[in-house]
């Protein structure tokens, strides 16, 4: 069993052959051998862990994805998402974007590539003003900054 | 930025992943409008904007712009990084110059598919240098007589894995054949 610490102070007991599909776990763990002390995860709060390892337990013993696509073959990047991870996904904005910081900082690629795969189908098809109120960003360009983008909407929207 | 916006707390890298993503889904949809609304990402904030204008490697794909001025957008966004073209037939003769403009520094392509373009023959005459070709696909299914070039590419093309050839009249010599060529296809016309 491997002990993680969160950054709540909240002490997880995890089976190696689950906690393995993170490459940072898998990599510390053959770096350091066998302990007893816990490894700290100080970006990782214990809620987001939880739902990190019912990803993990999830796919336990499934072989672990092939290496990094190169982002320069963006046209043959398949944007299929599973139903489990859909349903997996399914999680209020706050809880998703964590999902996807913990998964970039375990190194857990499948989980980071669904989680970036359900951000941009949440974008699919919408104005940049949608965008802004789906995820609750301000606009702050400037008059001049606005007066391009005005330009650039136009040649995009015109065919 | 805003607080609350949750995704601005995302790392550079995984926000151009997503805008990579976004930019797939939208290049595949059935409206052609909106095959060009990928770029609405740059449009949200000055953060996105700069993300997305300072990563060359969302710019390299020129297929699918309906105007030549967001072509010529996106390839002076795309620096030096290696491109890829695919136009369709006569209803892409507008961007005719940016396909003249990259070819002429064909340097760049990594991927180029040509179908049934009227100027092929001036084009291919102005691609002299294929070293990271990858791909190369050109059609005239139109009965239109077009001729490899002689010594197309100088006769080398490194890098080439796929060739397919369509209606296209050629010289064996004329080829670029390097040894890690894995797919040829040659066709008279159909």
């Amino acid at each position: 069993m491997v002990l993680l610490l969160t950054s709540d102070n909240e002490m997880f007991s995890v089976a190696e052959d689950v906690i393995k599909r993170s490459a940072y776990i898998k990599n510390m763990l053959e770096d350091v051998g066998e302990s007893d002390l816990p490894i700290p995860l100080p970006n990782v709060e214990s809620n987001v862990l939880v739902k990190i390892l019912e990803y993990c337990e999830h796919y336990r013993g499934e072989p672990l994805p092939a290496s990094d696509v190169d982002p320069a073959e963006i046209g043959d990047r398949s944007l299929d998402i599973a139903d489990w991870d859909q349903k997996y996904m399914a999680v209020d904005q706050e809880m998703l974007f964590e999902i996807i910081l913990a998964a970039n900082y375990l190194d857990i690629k499948s989980l980071l590539d669904v989680g970036c795969k359900t951000v941009a189908k949440m974008m699919k098809g919408k104005s940049s003003e949608e965008i802004r109120t789906l995820f609750n960003i301000a606009n702050d360009f400037t008059p001049e900054e606005e007066a391009q983008i005005r330009k650039e909407n136009a040649w995009a929207e015109c065919r | 930025r805003d607080d609350f916006a949750f995704v601005n707390g995302l790392p550079e890298e995984v926000l151009v992943e997503i805008f990579f993503l976004h930019a797939t889904v939208m290049r595949t949809m059935e409206d052609p409008k909106k095959r060009n609304t990928w770029i609405h990402v740059t449009h949200v904030c000055r953060h996105w904007r700069v993300v997305a204008l300072r990563n060359p490697l969302l710019w390299t794909d020129l297929s699918f712009y309906s105007r030549l001025e967001l072509a010529e957008l996106s390839l002076a966004r795309s620096g030096t990084a290696p491109l890829r073209l695919e136009y369709e037939g006569s209803s892409s003769h507008f961007l005719n110059p940016i396909l003249m403009d990259v070819l002429s520094q064909g340097t760049r392509l990594r991927s180029l598919h040509l179908s049934n373009n009227d100027v092929l023959p001036k084009l291919l005459r102005a691609f002299q240098d294929g070293r990271i070709l990858e791909d190369l696909s050109l059609r005239e299914s139109r009965r239109r007589i077009v001729k490899l070039p002689k010594k197309f590419l100088l006769g080398v093309a490194p890098n080439l894995q796929c060739l397919r050839l369509i209606g296209l009249t050629i010289r064996w010599e004329d080829l670029p054949l390097p040894s890690g060529l894995t797919e040829l296809t040659i066709h008279a016309n159909p």
